[in-house]
């Protein structure tokens, strides 16, 4: 495939598609931003001008090695598809190269036009690592809406062999484990093979997780049968068939699901982090033809794979229909199937192609900045070495050249053999000067070769080691709840903690213990919740492991209330909620005011008006556990896709409301005990515009209702205005709403109003109209609902916690006294991230806030600006970029430090931007204007983020500036962003192991990285920089004095220590005290550390060796080192004349005569 | 001040009377970092004071090795020059060269002050490299210890064997040997000259073998020294002992013998010496050195200059620094 003979036919459209080498990566080097070509290939005769452009600069660059470059161009619809795969044999698929095709306007005809843009590869040539490194992080960008016909794939269902006729689709098979790259310099074959050991451990461990992946079994679709198949053998086109709870072995289009109405759940942990379930749907069209079992072909053409995994854009011909496919019909790798039996789909990306995939960068090995300054240093001691050896060998050579004649008569220089014998006469070691002089030169080296501090690595190694050992057994670091300790995972960086100036933190699950709960409630213009007492009479935690080794516990409450219920009921909740007594007294009242019938439409509302699944298990060993045993004791666990949904069904289900069922068609709702039936007659989901949700439901006495809940914004406009005792109701709603989200909850209005039957059979009408249609779905439903969304009647409203892990805010709070910016990349909504920030400190209400979500590159451009010139953020650019950064770093440490008197002179800023705008940024050269911008900037919240771009916002600042930055999370959508940081932190949570697995130190919760850095990692941080600079001292110390004896010994490199002493020097004398002091060593103790977070950034010497004094003073040692003696010889041979010196004088006087005399008597003659 | 940062955050181990507790209490505060530790803080007093300590503690030290040192009487007496004949000042190699010119020589020493027994006599060779690598190496101390029965010799080249037979002791140092002799005459009689226990005695016991004996020593083409007596073993030839020692700088004194009596003030000592060793061909120096010693060994003024200069570098430092944080305290 690599050859360079291209076959193009375009006129040919069955033999579509061929082998095209294509464009390497030097071609896209030369391309520059100008040299444009079009791809609009549709209506142009000639279209071939794209692929014989590729022709010719793959012609050039054939050189590319082991990579191959397939290109291949099929013509189908008048239309040139074009897959490129870029495959590589060795290196874990980095870089995904799409051509460079900027966009003709006149050319561009119709929809077929793609641009897949390579960032501003051509653009940054100058910086070429750093291209290289960028493009790696950048998803393909497409036009919305447009399937791009260039890149699309064919997918022929179940007919894998057809689909990788023209072109070989990855398998599915995966490798994660790279070659060992990380090649150490210095030719200490010890040091080479720790390193390689450890690396190669790595790796194999690594290659050993691989295999057990791609070995696991799948059922896929083998001549009409479903049979096992290993994962690495499934191929595109393939039908695969899920099993609940499976994981997904590859990137799936969904063609049918065990329920009949197609809609299968599925866990996104893995990519995105998000604990709950999502819907997925396969297509009415397959999903009926399946359940009528008849034989499924057709052809699916889809994008290329890219790393955007929350888009998907397809269209599928089947049974002679065409229709598209979206995001929601897809299921990705590494998800898992819940709540649904099975599902069959057909494979549409696989192994190293799928989004799961493309999104887990190569782990790159990381090393300390530390040793890379030792590594520096180490340069520079051998070129002081090589001085010295240079003094040697020239005074060898001068002293030889003084006692050329003398060198058989100088008892102590022998060059000649004078005893009788065979070697009479010969040369003994003596090769003349030169050669003696270079022999010197050697010989000095070993002799000074101690002065490269090759001991040192091994030497941090172990200290390195002890202090890890330290580190993992603090016990402030060690998590009761979950029973985690700390961990070191990674022995390279211990010292990387005490330099962090960035944090990129992660919000679900890292600052959020990733659990809503229901604390506040307004019901009826009463607030509830404020003294919550929790009835809890026994409370009892039983720690039970399952087979999985996943520690879960149960905590069975039991109210006063519920007591009495108890006996009769047969099922208990997961989780349990504190309820408020008032409330509760009121449910049971049995009064039947207003009051009372608001309350119960509340909790019916927070009950129906939802998407949550209850899950029954039997769950017999937890009863059995607790003192009352209960039997068959059933255990509802709701799942869905929103969090607080969840929490607001289980506050329901605590006050007596319990979901207990629920289809497409009705809900079954346990009301104190009798279970209510009401039929479901429809829903209006939660979209974003709207911002509320609406069920329209029927009660089992034929009243229909409308239940609403909503953000306060959207609610408030569509209550009912006329009725004057609602409007108290409504004033005193909305103070309640301003309490709780100034105490950070996240609210939602509740609202209810009855339908009568003519407004039901309207809103039906236009509702089955709507929810079948096939255009503009979304806008007709959105128009439905405003038909019964209004005239509400407020009932209350909702503030659920979305529960913060223990001290986050104290924690960021002193992380950023002490110099470090927090930024949080999250997935979230921006409103929740919003929230978030703000309820754990992040965000004050003093600061400003720069919003950034823009849809297209101009607008992000534009937003940028704005803000920019808003805020005076100056525009670094050009040559001293870097310079400007570090200046702004270090003002802006400075702000912090001098404490908060600037920020009444500035207002502090804060950055709020989104996934998609950082898309158009990161993607397009609006990084550095970003950059400026985020510096300048006190918080950086990053939401919607995907894990890839959590990656580049990290590389934004790592690349721009020296500072280290940290990257904390704890879900597998945080991997990348881990490991492209400095100092990579996982916690230890629920979302699977994936984080803690990529990381170099996990931990239980994120309050102990307050601890890790201001004490572990100062504390690392002196040590080992105390030990560096003392093993640079004690090396120059023993190297300048055999320097010095050397010059008194003739040059003749006589070592004045044995050959013992000289091992043990470095060996026993000086390294077994700095190993010590290199572990235990403390400067401050861990109190003074907590208590005076500013101590953190206190002393660096990586800044030392930078500036002049410090290098003064190394030579001011070596000049006093040197001036006593020296000193003291002037001094004694003006003071103290010895003999010798009295002779030589008076010889030359004696002599002085004798120099005039030949003068005297040449005049003379 | 001391332990101004004291760390002591931990609840203190004594209230733990059980040992076993006591010890388990350690552990654990070592595991957590967090055993009682001190650091001192230098705060201007303390610098001044520790400063001004070392000053007085040093001076009188430096002042008292002084006096010991000073106390040490030294006559030291270049000949190497002066023991050439008129006729060879012009080559002095030559005339060292050439057997058949008489080598004795007479200098004539003058005792300015009371010298006390133990006398030591020392020669004094400047110039001249011992320390050598070429040098130094050139030596087989299992040789000196086994004699004959050790082989390897390849250490001791270029003197290794002479005529195919093997030299021992073998190498440059020991070819090398330092060969001048000294008789001195008080008055009318000669000085007793006590030669022997001048070498270490682990040397002479465990170094050079008691049963090793001198064997085709100095028989090649080119003589570096002196002869040994081939009937007297290596352990009891001190002065190869003393010899094969070698010195670390290229000026160095060597013990030539001890003198067991005293000399009066205004004694004159006349020296007889055998001017044999050849220093003149790389112009080397030969002196002999006649001192008397002190608890602190030979007269060395470095250690006494040494204290006084820290200790009084100290005071001074001190001054200064008080100097400083009167004028501008913290």
């Amino acid at each position: 495939m690599t050859s360079g003979q291209p076959l193009l036919q375009s006129s040919d459209p069955s033999a579509s598609s061929q082998p095209c080498p294509s464009c390497g990566f030097g071609s896209l080097g030369c391309l520059c931003s100008n040299d444009s070509f079009s791809s609009s290939i549709i209506n142009d005769p000639q279209g071939n001008l794209f692929g014989l452009d590729c022709l010719e600069k793959g012609d050039k660059d054939l050189s590319v090695g082991d990579t191959r470059f397939h290109s291949s161009v099929g013509e189908s619809f008048g239309s040139v598809e074009t897959t490129q795969q870029f495959h590589s044999v060795e290196t874990p698929r980095i870089e995904r190269l799409s051509l460079e095709c900027p966009t003709h306007e006149n050319k561009r005809l119709g929809s077929s036009v793609v641009h897949a843009k390579v960032g501003s590869r051509a653009l940054s040539s100058l910086h070429d690592n750093k291209s290289q490194r960028k493009s790696r992080h950048k998803s393909s960008q497409f036009d919305d809406n447009v399937l791009c016909e260039e890149d699309a794939r064919f997918i022929y269902i179940n007919d894998p062999r057809r689909t990788n006729d023209k072109y070989e689709f990855t398998g599915n098979e995966i490798r994660t484990s790279n070659v060992w790259e990380n090649c150490v310099l210095f030719p200490l074959l010890f040091v080479l093979c720790v390193t390689a050991i450890k690396d190669g451990y790595e790796d194999w461990r690594r290659h050993r997780s691989d295999r057990n992946e791609n070995n696991r079994e799948a059922l896929v679709l083998q001549s009409g049968h479903f049979q096992h198949k290993r994962w690495k053998k499934i191929r595109a086109g393939e039908v695969v068939k899920i099993c609940a709870d499976e994981t997904i072995p590859c990137d799936m289009v969904l063609l049918g699901t065990s329920d009949p109405s197609g809609i299968a759940y599925i866990q996104t942990m893995n990519l995105d982090g998000e604990s709950n379930l999502k819907t997925r749907y396969a297509r009415q069209e397959t999903s009926s033809a399946l359940s009528e079992g008849c034989t499924i072909s057709g052809l699916i053409r889809c994008e290329r794979p890219n790393r955007n995994i929350y888009e998907f854009t397809a269209n599928m011909e089947f049974n002679r229909h065409k229709f598209s496919l979206s995001q929601s019909n897809i299921v990705l790798r590494g998800c898992q199937l819940k709540n649904t039996d099975w599902i069959i789909g057909v494979v549409v990306y696989a192994g190293q192609e799928t989004k799961a995939m493309l999104n887990s960068a190569a782990s790159p090995s990381k090393r300390s900045k530390l040793e890379s300054y030792m590594n520096r240093e180490t340069l520079w001691l051998s070129i002081f070495l090589f001085i010295m050896c240079l003094v040697v060998a020239l005074g060898m050579g001068l002293w030889l050249a003084r006692y050329k004649d003398q060198l058989d008569t100088l008892p102590y220089y022998r060059k000649t053999y004078f005893t009788h014998g065979k070697d009479y006469g010969k040369r003994y070691k003596y090769y003349g000067i030169p050669m003696e002089i270079f022999f010197s030169f050697l010989s000095s080296i070993i002799v000074f070769q101690i002065m490269i501090p090759i001991s040192l690595y091994i030497t941090m190694e172990l200290v390195r080691l002890g202090q890890s050992y330290f580190m993992i057994g603090d016990r402030h670091m060690y998590d009761d709840s979950s029973g985690s300790r700390f961990q070191c995972r990674s022995l390279n960086i211990n010292e990387d903690l005490g330099q962090v100036r960035y944090i990129f933190s992660d919000k679900t699950g890292t600052l959020t213990e990733n659990k809503m709960e229901f604390q506040r409630a307004s019901v009826y213009g009463k607030n509830y919740g404020g003294s919550l007492v929790a009835l809890i009479s026994c409370r009892k935690r039983t720690f039970r492991k399952f087979c999985n080794c996943s520690v879960s516990f149960t905590m069975e409450v039991i109210s006063t209330y519920e007591f009495a219920a108890a006996a009769h009921r047969r099922w208990k909740l997961k989780s349990s909620i504190a309820v408020d007594p008032k409330l509760m007294r009121l449910l049971h009242k049995d009064s039947v005011g207003d009051e009372r019938i608001a309350v119960h439409e509340f909790f019916l509302t927070l009950a129906a008006c939802n998407t949550v699944i209850p899950i029954r298990t039997c769950d017999r060993s937890s009863s059995c556990a607790e003192s009352q045993c209960h039997e068959d004791v059933e255990t509802i666990e709701y799942q869905g896709e929103s969090p607080d949904e969840q929490a607001l069904v289980a506050a329901a289900s605590a006050y007596g409301y319990t979901l207990f069922e629920r289809t497409s068609g009705h809900i079954v709702i346990d009301v104190n005990g009798e279970k209510l039936r009401f039929d479901v007659l429809g829903m209006h989901e939660f979209d974003s515009l709207r911002k509320r949700m609406s069920v329209v439901i029927r009660f089992p006495n034929d009243d229909v209702k409308v239940l609403v809940k909503g953000a306060d914004t959207s609610m408030f406009s569509i209550l009912a205005k006329d009725n004057e005792r609602d409007h108290h109701v409504r004033h005193a709603t909305q103070c309640h709403l301003t309490e709780y989200s100034s105490q950070g909850l996240r609210t939602l209005v509740v609202a209810a109003r009855d339908l009568s039957e003519a407004e039901l059979e309207l809103w039906q009408c236009r509702f089955d109209d709507a929810s079948t249609s096939l255009t503009d779905r979304a806008t007709k439903l959105r128009q439905t609902a405003a038909l019964i969304e209004c005239d509400l009647n407020v009932l209350g409203a909702t503030g659920i916690e979305d529960k913060l892990q223990d001290g986050v805010p104290e924690a960021i709070e002193s992380l950023r006294q002490a110099g470090i910016k927090v930024w949080v990349l999250t997935g979230d909504k921006q409103e929740t991230a919003i929230s978030i920030g703000l309820s754990c400190k992040l965000l004050t209400m003093d600061m400003e806030q720069i919003i950034i979500n823009g849809n297209s590159e101009n607008e992000c451009r534009k937003l940028l600006a704005d803000a920019k010139a808003k805020h005076g953020v100056k525009t670094s650019d050009g040559g001293n970029r870097n310079l400007k950064c570090n200046k702004n770093a270090e003002i802006d440490y400075l702000e912090i430090s001098e404490g908060k008197k600037e920020g009444i002179v500035k207002v502090p800023l804060a950055l709020i931007i989104d996934g998609n705008s950082l898309v158009y940024i990161l993607e397009k050269d609006l990084e550095s204007e970003l950059f400026d911008l985020a510096t300048s900037c006190k918080v950086v919240l990053c939401c919607r983020v995907a894990p890839l771009q959590k990656a580049a916002i990290v590389d934004l600042i790592k690349s721009r500036t020296d500072d280290m930055t940290l990257a904390i999370g704890d879900g597998a959508n945080d991997v990348s962003m881990i490991q492209m940081a400095d100092v990579g932190v996982g916690i230890c949570g629920q979302e699977g192991r994936q984080a803690v697995m990529a990381s170099d130190f996990a931990m239980g919760q994120f309050r102990f990285l307050n601890r890790l850095l201001l004490v572990h990692g100062h504390w690392n941080y002196q040590r080992i920089g105390y030990l560096v600079l003392y093993n640079f001292y004690r090396n120059a110390v023993f190297v300048l004095m055999l320097f010095w004896y050397i010059l008194c010994t003739a040059f003749s490199t006589t070592s004045a220590l044995t050959d013992w002493s000289s091992v043990f020097y470095s060996v026993i004398y000086t390294s077994v005290p700095t190993i010590v002091v290199g572990t235990l060593d403390k400067d401050l103790s861990h109190r003074t550390l907590l208590q005076y977070p500013k101590l953190y950034g206190a002393g660096t010497i990586y800044h030392l060796a930078k500036s002049p004094t410090y290098w003064l003073t190394i030579l001011l040692i070596i000049v006093i080192a040197l001036l006593p003696r020296f000193l003291f010889k002037v001094v004694h041979q003006i003071f103290w004349p010895s003999d010798i010196q009295i002779a030589r004088e008076a010889e030359i006087l004696r002599r002085g005569p004798d120099h005039l005399r030949p003068r005297l008597d040449g005049r003379s003659s | 001040m001391w332990g101004g940062s004291t760390s002591s955050d931990s609840t203190r181990v004594r209230s733990i009377p059980i040992r076993s507790g006591q010890c388990k209490a350690f552990l654990s505060q070592f595991k957590q970092q967090s055993l009682p530790a001190c650091k001192p803080v230098l705060t201007p007093a303390w610098v001044i004071a520790i400063h001004l300590l070392l000053g007085f503690v040093f001076i009188p030290i430096g002042l008292v090795t002084l006096h010991a040192s000073r106390g040490v009487l030294e006559i030291v007496d270049r000949y190497d020059a002066d023991c050439v004949p008129e006729e060879f000042k012009g080559n002095k190699v030559s005339y060292i060269k050439d057997t058949s010119v008489p080598k004795n020589c007479t200098r004539i020493l003058k005792v300015h002050k009371y010298m006390k027994a133990p006398i030591y006599i020392y020669y004094q060779l400047d110039n001249y490299y011992q320390n050598h690598r070429r040098y130094v190496k050139s030596r087989s101390d299992q040789q000196l210890l086994h004699g004959l029965k050790y082989n390897d010799t390849s250490s001791c080249k270029p003197e290794e064997s002479n005529n195919g037979l093997p030299i021992v002791p073998c190498g440059l140092i020991a070819w090398s040997l330092f060969n001048d002799t000294y008789t001195f005459i008080h008055g009318t009689a000669e000085l007793r000259v006590n030669r022997k226990n001048i070498a270490w005695k682990s040397d002479r016991d465990h170094k050079f073998g008691k049963h090793v004996y001198p064997f085709n020593f100095q028989n090649g083409t080119l003589i570096g020294g002196g002869k040994l007596d081939p009937n007297i073993p290596l352990g009891d030839q001190e002065d190869l002992i003393v010899w094969m020692r070698t010195s670390a700088l290229p000026s160095f004194r060597k013990i030539y013998g001890r003198i067991e009596e005293d000399l009066e003030a205004d004694d004159v000592i006349v020296v007889h010496l055998m001017n044999n060793y050849n220093t003149y061909s790389f112009g080397g120096k030969k002196k002999l050195v006649i001192s008397t010693s002190s608890w602190l060994g030979g007269r060395n003024d470095f250690l006494g200059v040494a204290y006084i200069f820290v200790g009084s570098s100290a005071v001074i430092l001190s001054l200064v620094f008080l100097l400083l944080h009167v004028k501008n305290p913290r």
